[in-house]
């Protein structure tokens, strides 16, 4: 028995959550019954619960994903950024600490780099490294998105102590993955 | 640019969804007690304002506040108690069904008769037999006994006029005849010795007193017994009383 699905598999199941809005999870647990190594699926599984503001499944489905695969690079990032926004900067950073191995142009990095500079209120450094996050990253436009969110959000404090909660709610979109899904980024 | 931002890195990624899904993870999974303290934390206000739409809907049936504002607390306690996240979607909307129909059950089944006095004398009656037995001493006459017993009670009062009442109803407080400088002064030496409580007897001060949440709620908000719960707050006042030494 194969422990990964297939890329045709994936395709499809993507589709069909796509097509449903990605408020299902069912065509994921049916294919996770039959694959329940895969990585991808838990990882699938934790973003579309995510969007659906399911978060205690959603996470636990990301950590399922990262415990079956430590080199799942998005996986481990997006687990740590649920614990940051969950306010556990220990965790987060206990999670990402594998990902100060990535090269220094891997937008995942620089994301990492800048996310630790605002836990230690480093503005300006938190800018200018999740800016050249965003620079460096093609692949998942989503991501990008709920960074710049973040640049602004900083900046609006920066300019205004009274605006605060302009994009509390946007930033949380960094879980509707969906759009983003970027296939396979495991080793298994 | 860090001078010029009130708020702090971590605040500004932080997302009240997620702290609140970390909390039931942490309480589901691992009988967090401090998870389910937040929790309630984080829903005392809802419980409240649900307390006060039911009293003023049931004006004509002379139930008390306080009375249908504990009720609510029960509500919510077994609504945090029974909730599934995995199951039960949002915990708003469940947690308001629950308060409000303990609220609505809790009426129902007490009886007309004495039902106004029975809450505040219950509360009178818990908080004389915790002071009593916390500061009970070996040696002491009863003049002293009662001294002391008085202070005890002097402190509850204060404490009830703090601002750990973090009520959405503070509008509707009336300047009373204990709201002279002199007062508020105590009141605030009163608030920063609480803070510096242990952590326990400041949660128990703050819940009983702030939000008139009985001992048997905070033991089982605590995972500890009503005896212990009763015991600590003795000994919190206790404690206060030495170190406002001059009250």
């Amino acid at each position: 028995m194969n422990e990964l699905c297939s890329e045709e598999e994936i395709t499809q199941l993507l589709q069909a959550v796509q097509s449903d809005n990605g408020n299902d999870v069912a065509a994921i647990d049916t294919l996770l019954e039959e694959y329940p190594q895969d990585p991808r699926l838990h990882f699938l599984r934790g973003s579309v619960l995510a969007s659906g503001n399911r978060l205690v499944e959603a996470y636990e489905s990301m950590q399922q994903a990262v415990e079956i695969a430590p080199d799942f690079v998005i996986a481990r990032f997006q687990l740590g950024f649920f614990e940051l926004s969950s306010g556990n900067a220990q965790s987060a950073m206990g999670n990402w600490k594998p990902l100060e191995d990535l090269p220094e142009d891997h937008y995942i990095r620089r994301f990492v780099r800048g996310l630790v500079h605002m836990i230690h209120d480093e503005f300006d450094s938190a800018i200018t490294e999740l800016r050249q996050g965003i620079a460096l990253n093609q692949e998942n436009p989503p991501l990008n998105h709920d960074m710049q969110l973040i640049i602004d959000k900083t900046a609006d404090l920066a300019s205004s102590a009274e605006q605060g909660s302009k994009s509390e709610q946007a930033i949380s979109s960094t879980s509707a993955l969906l759009n983003q899904f970027p296939g396979p980024k495991t080793k298994h | 640019m860090k001078g010029s931002i009130k708020k702090n890195g971590l605040a500004i990624l932080r997302i009240q969804k997620w702290v609140e899904a970390i909390l039931w993870r942490k309480f589901i999974n691992e009988g967090d007690v401090g998870a389910k303290q937040a929790l309630f934390s984080i829903y005392q206000s809802l419980a409240r304002k649900i307390a006060k739409e039911q009293y003023f809907k049931r004006l004509r049936q002379n139930v008390e506040r306080i009375e249908i504002e504990q009720l609510a607390y029960e509500g919510l306690l077994e609504a945090i108690g029974k909730f599934d996240p995995r199951r039960s979607g949002h915990f708003k909307g469940y947690a308001r069904r629950r308060i409000a129909g303990n609220i609505a059950d809790g009426i129902a089944a007490i009886s007309e008769v004495n039902r106004q006095i029975r809450t505040r004398h219950k509360i009178e009656q818990e908080r004389l037999r915790s002071i009593s037995l916390a500061q009970k001493g070996q040696d002491e006459t009863a003049l002293e006994q009662l001294a002391k017993l008085a202070t005890g009670l002097a402190f509850g009062l204060m404490l009830e006029g703090t601002c750990f009442y973090g009520d959405d109803t503070e509008d509707e407080r009336q300047p009373n005849a204990y709201d002279s400088l002199v007062w508020k002064e105590a009141i605030q030496r009163l608030e920063t010795e609480v803070e510096k409580l242990p952590e326990k007897q400041a949660v128990i001060l703050k819940q009983y007193y702030g939000h008139g949440v009985k001992f048997s709620q905070i033991a089982e908000l605590m995972g500890l017994s009503k005896g212990r719960i009763s015991q600590l707050h003795g000994e919190a006042l206790q404690s206060l009383r030495k170190r406002l030494g001059r009250f």
